[in-house]
């Protein structure tokens, strides 16, 4: 049995490239800035991995384009966009995920949580 | 977080990352750690796991991005085909070294047996220099010539020994880097998943 912290970290492996896609639909980001876009919507990276391996898969499978422009007052930043191919593969991978949430909430949902703490 | 970036452009450079590359990721990881000290957020929330293994954390990052271009140590395997070419090229560097040293020592018998005076001394690392092979003058060339063939023999049979004993040592790794990967390993880049 995995322990708790090995599964959220495999669950966030299979998901957290549809969460860096989700939170570039609310605009173009660089690194740091998407990091903070997660933790606003209550998803920390702490103890997990790092979002930048993943944003340079996502961009060599052309899901994301990139440009490199001066941040707020700072330094030329590498700025991540949607592409239309992340477009779609962002739309697919939502109903994926939230079939699989639903089969797993069927199974997990009507067990007595009593039980399995 | 200085030494971080300083760790993973030597990583970058050891894995082959072009420079141009190497100097944009490092540009944009030392910027990202700035705003973050500054925002007070700490290190491991912007690199994760990362922050405890720059090396990895830069060799992953690479990959994924598909600018490396060596493998990482770490990473490299041999492939099954190669380590077979290996033993077999072994083994037959063996066996002609053992046919080339195998009729010296016939032919010296041979030559041995034929019980004529002409003494050919032999120098070498093969038969010392005080050692004496007899033999008749139409044979003396050829034990001496012989001879070379047989230090060429030796020379091929610990080519091909050592050669084995290599091919057997990286089996050997290989069957140990095999066994299924620890959680966050990550399969695709074959070292530790910073996802």
């Amino acid at each position: 049995m995995a322990e708790t912290g090995g599964r959220r970290t495999q669950l966030l492996r299979g998901a957290l490239d549809l969460c860096l896609l989700a939170v570039m639909r609310d605009g173009p980001a660089y690194g740091y800035e998407m990091t903070k876009r997660l933790r606003a919507r209550g998803l920390s990276i702490v103890g997990e991995g790092s979002i930048y391996p993943l944003l340079g898969r996502l961009e060599r499978d052309g899901l994301v384009d990139t440009y490199r422009a001066a941040s707020n007052g700072g330094p030329p930043r590498k700025y991540y966009r949607l592409s239309r191919l992340g477009e779609k593969a962002l739309g697919s991978g939502i109903i994926e995920w939230q079939e699989t949430r639903d089969a797993v909430d069927a199974v997990l949902g009507p067990v007595d949580t009593e039980v399995t703490s | 977080m200085n030494g971080f970036v300083d760790a993973c452009r030597r990583e970058w450079k050891r894995i082959g990352v072009p420079d141009a590359v190497a100097n944009e990721m490092a540009s944009d990881l030392e910027a990202d750690l700035a705003e973050a000290e500054a925002d007070g957020v700490s290190p491991e929330e912007v690199l994760g796991n990362g922050v405890f293994d720059a090396p990895s954390f830069a060799a992953s990052w690479a990959a994924a991005r598909g600018v490396a271009t060596t493998a990482p140590a770490a990473g490299r395997r041999s492939r099954p085909w190669t380590l077979v070419a290996g033993g077999a090229a072994s083994i037959l560097l063996m066996v002609v070294g053992v046919g080339l040293l195998g009729p010296v020592q016939r032919a010296s018998v041979a030559v041995a047996a034929t019980r004529h005076s002409i003494v050919v001394p032999i120098p070498g690392v093969l038969v010392g220099p005080r050692q004496t092979i007899f033999g008749p003058g139409l044979f003396a060339h050829q034990v001496a010539d012989n001879t070379s063939l047989r230090i060429v023999g030796l020379v091929l049979f610990v080519i091909g020994v050592i050669g084995v004993a290599a091919v057997l040592w990286l089996w050997r790794s290989r069957s140990r880097s095999a066994r299924p990967d620890p959680p966050g390993f990550d399969d695709s880049v074959r070292m530790p998943s910073f996802l």
